[in-house]
């Protein structure tokens, strides 16, 4: 009994000595980043740094002690980027309308905000702050701020609510049986989308906060046991070496972490769908998700991502297959057709069959321009169009393209400028690009380059654009893989999802380039099938 | 020099940030391979660049005898690219006038002809779409081997060019205009593609006669085409085999003899053998046929040739009433195949020795397997090759009897 008491006194008087502490720290050496215990102080400073903001709300009341004493407060927040509803009934209500709340401070004239904290507050995420910076912080990523008089602590209360985008159907890419929804600007909808698909704690997502000025919030996803740690780290740290002033979306991250900035060709795959990144993060990527950026990041990246897609492991593998072979053909159409035909008009006609070149040759006649220049000029002018398109409002676009395709197609080939099978090499060209969205951007400027190879070099031109083409690639890194691997260097089990994708059930290992933890998806012992079951699939 | 590089490189500190590796290895080796790539472009940049709007491409050559002494008369069939309907609209206009146009030059060489045509021609003559080399029997008496030669050491001209030898003049052969092609000399080519299906005449490429030519032994073979007036229309038509020796065309094959050398050669194809049978005709349809040729050397050390054919048959037409799918008429039918074939390859080399020409290869068939016998023979081979003996050995299968069995008789059942 008597060593209860003892404990007991003993316990008070630590925090006797803790609130003396605090109380020292508020009122006695003022610095200028810990909060001050006077209230008038401390909205003053706040105020003071949001000077010409006119969003910054500071909703001053009071509320009784248990003395009937009234203690002024204030709850500081940004218009338009908290939920009424959470300030109102769930903050402000309880503290206005439930008079002596408050149990005082032993030392008179502190409050102690922590019981306001564990006993009223009906907010679920709720933290005590000490310095005015994360009172600002607070305050700028959307939750609102509770000071009392008295208190040298603040209440940062989670109440962030501004009106965002719902969850629609990706725009850049499409899918016709995999899930319709796709990232928002959002980040913590987006990192939830993904938590929803990979229901496991070792999950993770570890948020670190870049831009001097932007304050861009961004969380690194990756699955503890499959994840490289090595690579985590890796990827910690390139974000952490990240110096500049403003993260506006993924594309200023993926510049600043990628290996090579000298390429065409992304190192670093992005996707607007969390079906697609979840299923990255099972292969043993790394997932970026940047706050303010519908798409989500995933290293490293293979040079076969550019003709991955999410659907190819949804429909069956035949049709995937096909599939990837129709869009590896398109990706060399879209990089060898302009280049090839320029190359067989003005070096190689022997090459061409003989009727073939007759209706060639009549279609050129006339044309004012040599064959380069004619590809040239139906390149550039479709890559207007193109911009065009994209650029201007949907209503307009559409103009755009009638009058494109009529000028390009129709008047430009009867009015004798161009002939016929230009035109025809440039659309196919242009289609093609469009079935490899991903590579598309590079490979339309590498066509370019080969074209120019090809008009003064012929076929040899091309010979060698191709492989300094090849040789950049397997020159290319991301994140510590070979991006041209499982080609060069080769790996057999790799194989199973580049060209050709195998039935699913063959697909057990993940891919070795992203050196993943935990090799196999199958469990050690694979379920047996009950051999009396009449559905058994193994025939006998 | 040193301090002013230093500040130099103070300047350049985000780039040299922005390439994160050492600077001067890096700017080192980008700027030698931008002199590599410069010493490419510089060095064979668009060299041999020709714009198809600038060629005049040959599909046909004739050759015949020049009217001035010692000269050759080229004649070039060159596609009109304006004429060729372009699928667009605004050119129909022009359509109705020929696809072609055949340029003549007259020169003491082919070269000089190809060139000469250039001061009346805008376009170069680009001959790597020739199809046929056709060449009059005038010419071909005289002499090939200037033509050959020309033909062949160009680069730009194909060795799978079709050889053809005109009865008459090679112009006038690829000026007749045909109904089903526009151009004469594609005309020529497809005929020749299509001389499979009744293996009737030689398909000789100049790959084909070069070879035979440059040969000791063999005697160049190439088939003849020739100008037939029917119905008040001249009509190319391809007929006999022109057979040379030293380079001179020194005789022909009619249509059995060259039936005979094809069998011999083992370029016998499909085509077909009318059978006279004690009920009527029957024709037989040749399906596949293969020979092999073979020197032997008898005891007395003489050297025969031995020829093996195995030829496969179906009935073709049945005009008699008899069923022919009963064993004995099939054995009836492949006897008569036999001696039909046996009969071509007599009569084929009866004209070969007369002519005293080796169109079989029997010479270097005797090279390939008697060597030492060979060397012995090779320089009176033209006197030898007469005495040379053949010995046949036909093997003949009739395969089908078509889609009928017995004939079609009024009121026959099936």
């Amino acid at each position: 009994m008597h060593f209860i008491i003892k404990l007991i006194r003993l316990f008070k008087e630590q925090h006797a000595r803790k609130i003396k502490r605090d109380y020292e720290m508020c009122f006695g050496e003022e610095s200028p980043q810990i909060l001050s215990g006077k209230l008038k102080k401390n909205i003053d400073s706040i105020k003071a740094r949001f000077e010409g903001s006119s969003d910054l709300i500071i909703r001053e009341f009071s509320f009784s002690e248990k003395k009937g004493r009234e203690v002024n407060a204030v709850l500081i927040f940004l218009d338009g980027m908290v939920n009424m509803p959470i300030i109102n009934d769930n903050i402000i209500k309880p503290l206005m309308h439930d008079k002596s709340i408050i149990q005082a401070g032993k030392i008179s004239g502190a409050v102690n905000i922590e019981d306001i904290r564990d006993k009223f507050l009906t907010v679920g995420d709720v933290k005590t702050v000490y310095t005015y910076n994360e009172v600002i912080e607070a305050c700028l990523s959307g939750n609102a701020v509770f000071m009392a008089d008295g208190s040298c602590k603040a209440l940062d209360i989670g109440a962030k609510g501004w009106d965002k985008r719902a969850v629609t159907e990706p725009t850049s890419e499409t899918a016709l049986r995999g899930p319709r929804e796709g990232f928002t600007e959002s980040l913590r909808t987006n990192t939830t989308m993904i938590r929803r698909k990979i229901k496991d704690p070792a999950l993770k997502i570890t948020d670190t906060v870049i831009g001097k000025r932007t304050h861009t919030q961004i969380s690194i996803l990756y699955i503890e046991g499959i994840a490289d740690p090595e690579l985590v780290r890796e990827v910690e740290q390139r974000l952490k070496n990240i110096d500049t002033d403003s993260i506006l979306a993924t594309g200023y991250v993926e510049q600043y972490i990628e290996d090579s900035s000298f390429t065409v060709f992304s190192t670093i795959w992005s996707s607007e769908k969390p079906d697609a990144v979840a299923g990255k993060l099972l292969e043993g990527r790394v997932a970026i998700a940047v706050d303010g950026a519908p798409f989500v990041m995933t290293v490293p990246m293979l040079f076969i991502e550019n003709f991955q897609n999410a659907e190819d492991y949804i429909i069956r593998s035949h049709f995937a297959t096909a599939m990837r072979l129709l869009r590896l053909t398109a990706f060399f159409i879209s990089l060898f057709a302009p280049a090839l035909y320029i190359a067989l008009t003005t070096y190689h006609q022997e090459l061409i069959p003989t009727t073939l070149l007759f209706t060639m040759a009549a279609s050129s006649e006339g044309v004012p321009f040599p064959a380069a220049v004619e590809m040239s000029l139906m390149m550039i002018i479709f890559e207007i169009l193109r911009e065009a398109g994209i650029r201007m409002p949907r209503p307009v676009g559409q103009t755009i393209s009638i009058v494109g395709a009529l000028v390009m197609g129709e008047a430009a080939v009867n009015a004798g400028i161009v002939g016929a099978p230009v035109v025809i090499v440039v659309a196919i060209t242009a289609v093609s690009s469009f079935a490899i969205p991903f590579a598309a951007d590079g490979v339309s400027l590498l066509g370019w380059f080969l074209l120019i190879m090809a008009s003064t070099m012929g076929s040899f031109g091309i010979t060698v654009g191709a492989f300094m083409i090849l040789m950049h690639l397997t020159s290319l890194r991301s994140f510590g893989a070979y991006y041209m691997a499982p080609l060069a260097p080769f790996q057999r089990y790799d194989l199973k999802d580049t060209a050709v994708r195998v039935p699913l059930r063959a697909m057990n290992t993940r891919p070795q380039a992203t050196k993943p933890q935990d090799l196999k998806r199958e469990s050690a012992q694979p379920p047996q099938p009950s051999n009396a079951s009449k559905y058994n699939r193994s025939r006998k | 020099m040193k301090k002013y590089l230093n500040i130099k490189y103070k300047k350049a500190l985000p780039l040299l940030k922005y390439f994160s590796g050492n600077f001067h290895k890096k700017a080192f080796r980008s700027a030698a391979f931008l002199l590599c790539m410069l010493n490419i472009l510089c060095l064979c940049s668009c060299w041999s660049q020709r714009e198809l709007d600038k060629l005049a491409i040959v599909l046909g050559t004739g050759l015949d005898v020049g009217d001035l002494p010692d000269t050759l008369k080229l004649t070039a069939q060159i596609v009109k690219t304006s004429e060729i309907n372009s699928g667009s609209s605004s050119k129909s206009s022009t359509n109705g006038g020929k696809a072609y146009v055949n340029i003549s030059y007259t020169e003491n060489s082919v070269l000089a002809a190809v060139r000469g045509i250039t001061h009346m021609q805008n376009r170069k003559l680009y001959f790597t779409h020739n199809e046929v080399l056709i060449l009059s029997s005038e010419l071909a008496k005289l002499d090939l081997s200037e033509g050959l030669d020309a033909f062949t050491r160009d680069y730009e001209a194909r060795m799978n060019v079709n050889i053809l030898i005109s009865k008459g003049k090679a112009a006038e052969i690829l000026a007749e205009d045909v109904e089903l092609e526009k151009m004469p000399a594609l005309h020529i080519a497809g005929m020749m593609d299509n001389q499979k299906s009744n293996s009737e005449t030689v398909v000789v490429t100049l790959r084909d006669f070069v070879i035979a030519t440059l040969s000791k032994a063999t005697a160049a073979v190439a088939p003849m085409i020739e100008l037939q007036e029917a119905d008040g229309k001249k009509h190319v038509i391809l007929k006999d085999t022109a057979v040379f020796k030293h380079g001179m065309m020194i005789g022909t094959f009619g249509k059995t003899e060259t039936r005979g050398l094809l069998w011999v050669t083992n370029k016998a194809g499909s085509g077909y053998i009318t059978v006279d049978t004690q009920w009527g005709q029957v024709v037989l349809e040749l399906l596949h046929s293969t020979s092999k040729l073979k020197p032997v050397k008898a005891k007395d050390g003489t050297i025969h040739m031995e020829l093996t054919i195995y030829e496969d048959g179906a009935i073709q037409s049945n005009e008699t009433t008899e069923d022919m799918s009963k064993i004995k008429n099939v054995e009836m039918l492949k006897a008569k195949m036999r001696e039909s074939i046996n009969s071509d390859i007599e009569y084929s080399l009866m004209q070969a020795r007369t002519l005293s020409a080796d169109v079989f290869g029997f010479g270097e068939a005797i090279r390939r397997d008697y060597p030492k016998e060979w060397d012995k023979m090779k320089d009176n081979w033209d006197t030898l090759f007469p005495s040379i003996e053949l010995e046949t050995h036909i093997n003949v299968e009739l395969r089908s009897t078509g889609g009928l069995i017995k004939p079609i008789v009024p009121g026959g059942e099936q």
